[in-house]
């Protein structure tokens, strides 16, 4: 039931008994159609809240009410906290606030309320009921979490660092806690802290794709960039089609970027040659292979090339051969100048472009 | 007044406790006793403890209740607190119920102790309005009427007695023994069902509006003060809609106000006795 007086009400009372005063002056008399419904729709309403099944049976002497709860049905507070978690959120959250009227201690609700208005945006309702929650459960770690949450989307950053020190404080393994103190201390620029936080999140889960996106990034900003390099490749493999992935893969892109440009000031030679060779290699192949060899490097580079280790070395299906990253980021960058122009890889080689099909245009000259 | 077969039943409970009980060996239990928590003989020693006297618990298949102690008066020799062995896996919390009731007598200055006794005043006005309220039920002879007006006017003594001291008895369970809540919850529940039979057309018919409502008042009080601690509003959607609601709450405000001590039970009794209309229905006697 919906709180704790079982799971089962049933009574009878005389219809003459019946507060008439409940029901909307056009149905007040007994035996009508009218009356009969109004009745049923009374008690429906009263009931709605709890879950279960209600009947109701009216006749010329009595009300008969009896409302059960469906043993299979969850507890209407948990059903509604799983269409919360399932997104759907602006009924819910209507029916949790109602029935926190009925039940102001019930910690469930106050948390549920506070996380749910905390993702619409309405943060200032959503710290009410966190704290009116910590009020009642001052040693509950997910509520400090959610509010230290509430509050860094306000950007009340060192207030959110205190909350989440108290969520850690509680129960160092909960992985929310470290992951989102981590991210407060990243944004309060104690990238060192952040890191050890975020590491520990990586510990408690280390599939937790937002931990490992975190600790990557508290150690860019540290400048151990092939520490972040690998665990911005360790995000994306835990899932690629996220939009954390994506993240991963523009930091990964920008990253390999720096470091191809400052293994060299000015142009980079192996690039040109590579670039050269792929141009010469698809300008004798129909636009459809080059296409399917650009698109299956694309692929390849969704998780990432390693452009500064001539050492590893890569194979495609569409093309024979071991290439090396940087040589196939090369191959790529060529075909889609071919194929899709207009499509920016995220890796600037537009001057080693450049330089590699004036090199050839000169030999097509010359030849 | 009747003498009682104690002699410190006015020291502090919490000093009774400490002390060490001479009276602890002389409990009397017959089979078949199904097993009594740590808390039961907590609470039983202290009942033994305050009173002078050993409990005797017993089971009773016979009982049309789910429990009962007969405090020990003149020269019995123990209290006897039998019980339904329906209540099953709730024993633990009505033993330990009907202890408190007990407990609540002793702990009383000796001024204050009391039973509530039926009075000539109540018995003749519980006849007059049932046979104003039947009197158009041919069906029904003298007899049978004086026999229902009976019952009905013992039936509302009890309630008045045992409902308001029943929440004191609970609410001290409820935040002293933790451990009981859940069989305490389960039986609550049960009774509180059982309390809408007051509702009944079939009672109904049978009872006239000064009854029924005080009747109902009281049950529609000890539903708000369970809805209030679970904070369900479950329990109180019958007397809602009845139009009973309000008269119970009212009876819940009298009983938050007045002091929860043992020494005030029977003002309780009398405060609820006066805003149900039942004033002169009842006596208290002096003593146990």
């Amino acid at each position: 039931m919906a709180g704790q007086a079982g799971d089962l009400s049933d009574f009878t009372i005389s219809l003459k008994d019946f507060d008439q005063s409940l029901l909307p002056a056009d149905a007040r008399t007994p035996g009508t159609d009218a009356f009969q419904k109004a009745v049923s729709d009374y008690f429906v309403e009263e009931f709605r809240e709890f879950g279960g099944w209600v009947q109701i049976a009216v006749d010329t002497q009595t009300i008969h009410v009896r409302w059960q709860l469906d043993p299979d049905a969850p507890d209407p507070v948990l059903s509604l906290v799983q269409r919360l978690n399932r997104g759907d959120v602006e009924e819910p959250v209507r029916l949790l606030e109602k029935l926190c009227k009925y039940q102001p201690g019930n910690v469930v609700i106050l948390h549920s309320l506070g996380m749910a208005l905390s993702d619409m945006g309405q943060l200032d309702r959503a710290e009410i009921y966190l704290r009116q929650g910590l009020a009642l459960e001052p040693e509950d770690c997910p509520l400090w979490t959610a509010l230290g949450v509430a509050l860094v989307r306000q950007g009340r950053v060192e207030e959110a660092i205190a909350a989440l020190r108290e969520a850690v404080a509680i129960d160092a393994n909960d992985l929310y806690a470290q992951r989102n103190l981590g991210g407060c201390l990243i944004k309060a620029g104690a990238y060192q802290e952040g890191e050890e936080h975020l590491r520990r999140a990586v510990e408690i889960n280390p599939k937790d794709q937002q931990s490992v996106f975190g600790l990557a990034q508290a150690l860019q900003a540290q400048g151990k960039m092939k520490d972040a390099d690998t665990f911005y490749a360790r995000a994306i493999d835990l899932d690629a089609t996220s939009t954390v992935a994506d993240a991963a893969k523009t930091e990964r892109r920008n990253l390999a970027e720096r470091s191809f440009r400052a293994a060299a000031s000015g142009l980079r030679a192996d690039a040109v040659m590579y670039c050269a060779d792929a141009i010469r290699r698809f300008q004798k192949m129909p636009s459809a292979d080059v296409q399917r060899i650009t698109y299956e490097v694309a692929v390849m580079g969704q998780r990432g090339l390693s452009t500064n280790d001539p050492a590893s070395q890569y194979r495609l299906k569409s093309l024979p051969g071991d290439y090396s990253g940087l040589q196939l980021v090369c191959m790529m960058y060529v075909g889609f100048q071919m194929v899709a122009p207009e499509h920016d890889i995220g890796f600037d080689l537009s001057k080693e472009y450049q330089v590699a099909r004036a090199m050839c245009d000169g030999n097509q000259q010359g030849e | 007044m009747i003498q009682i077969g104690f002699t410190h039943g006015t020291l502090h409970t919490a000093v009774l406790a400490a002390m060490v009980s001479p009276l602890a060996a002389r409990r009397v239990t017959l089979p078949p006793r199904m097993e009594l928590t740590s808390t039961t003989n907590e609470v039983l020693q202290l009942v033994e403890k305050t009173t002078g006297l050993p409990v005797i618990v017993q089971a009773d298949t016979s009982m049309r209740i789910l429990a009962a102690i007969k405090i020990a008066q003149g020269s019995a020799p123990a209290h006897l607190l039998t019980y339904n062995p329906k209540v099953a896996a709730n024993l633990n919390y009505a033993v330990c119920f009907q202890c408190g009731f007990a407990l609540r007598i002793f702990q009383a200055p000796e001024a204050d102790r009391y039973a509530v006794g039926s009075s000539y005043q109540g018995k003749k006005e519980a006849e007059r309005l049932v046979n104003e309220h039947l009197r158009n039920d041919k069906g029904l002879n003298r007899d049978a009427r004086l026999h229902i007006a009976t019952q009905m006017y013992d039936g509302i003594i009890r309630q008045l007695r045992s409902m308001p001291i029943g929440l004191r008895v609970d609410e001290w369970l409820r935040t002293t023994y933790p451990d009981l809540a859940e069989e305490q919850k389960a039986l609550t529940v049960q009774q509180l069902q059982a309390n809408t039979s007051s509702l009944r057309p079939d009672v109904r018919r049978f009872t006239p509006d000064k009854v029924r409502n005080a009747s109902v008042a009281m049950s529609a009080a000890t539903a708000a003060y369970w809805s209030r601690t679970w904070s369900d509003p479950l329990p109180l959607v019958p007397y809602k809609s009845t139009g009973d609601l309000d008269r119970g709450l009212a009876l819940l405000k009298r009983w938050d106000d007045l002091p929860g001590d043992p020494a005030a039970d029977k003002q309780l009794i009398d405060a609820w006795g006066v805003d149900l209309g039942l004033a002169g229905w009842y006596e208290f006697l002096p003593g146990i």
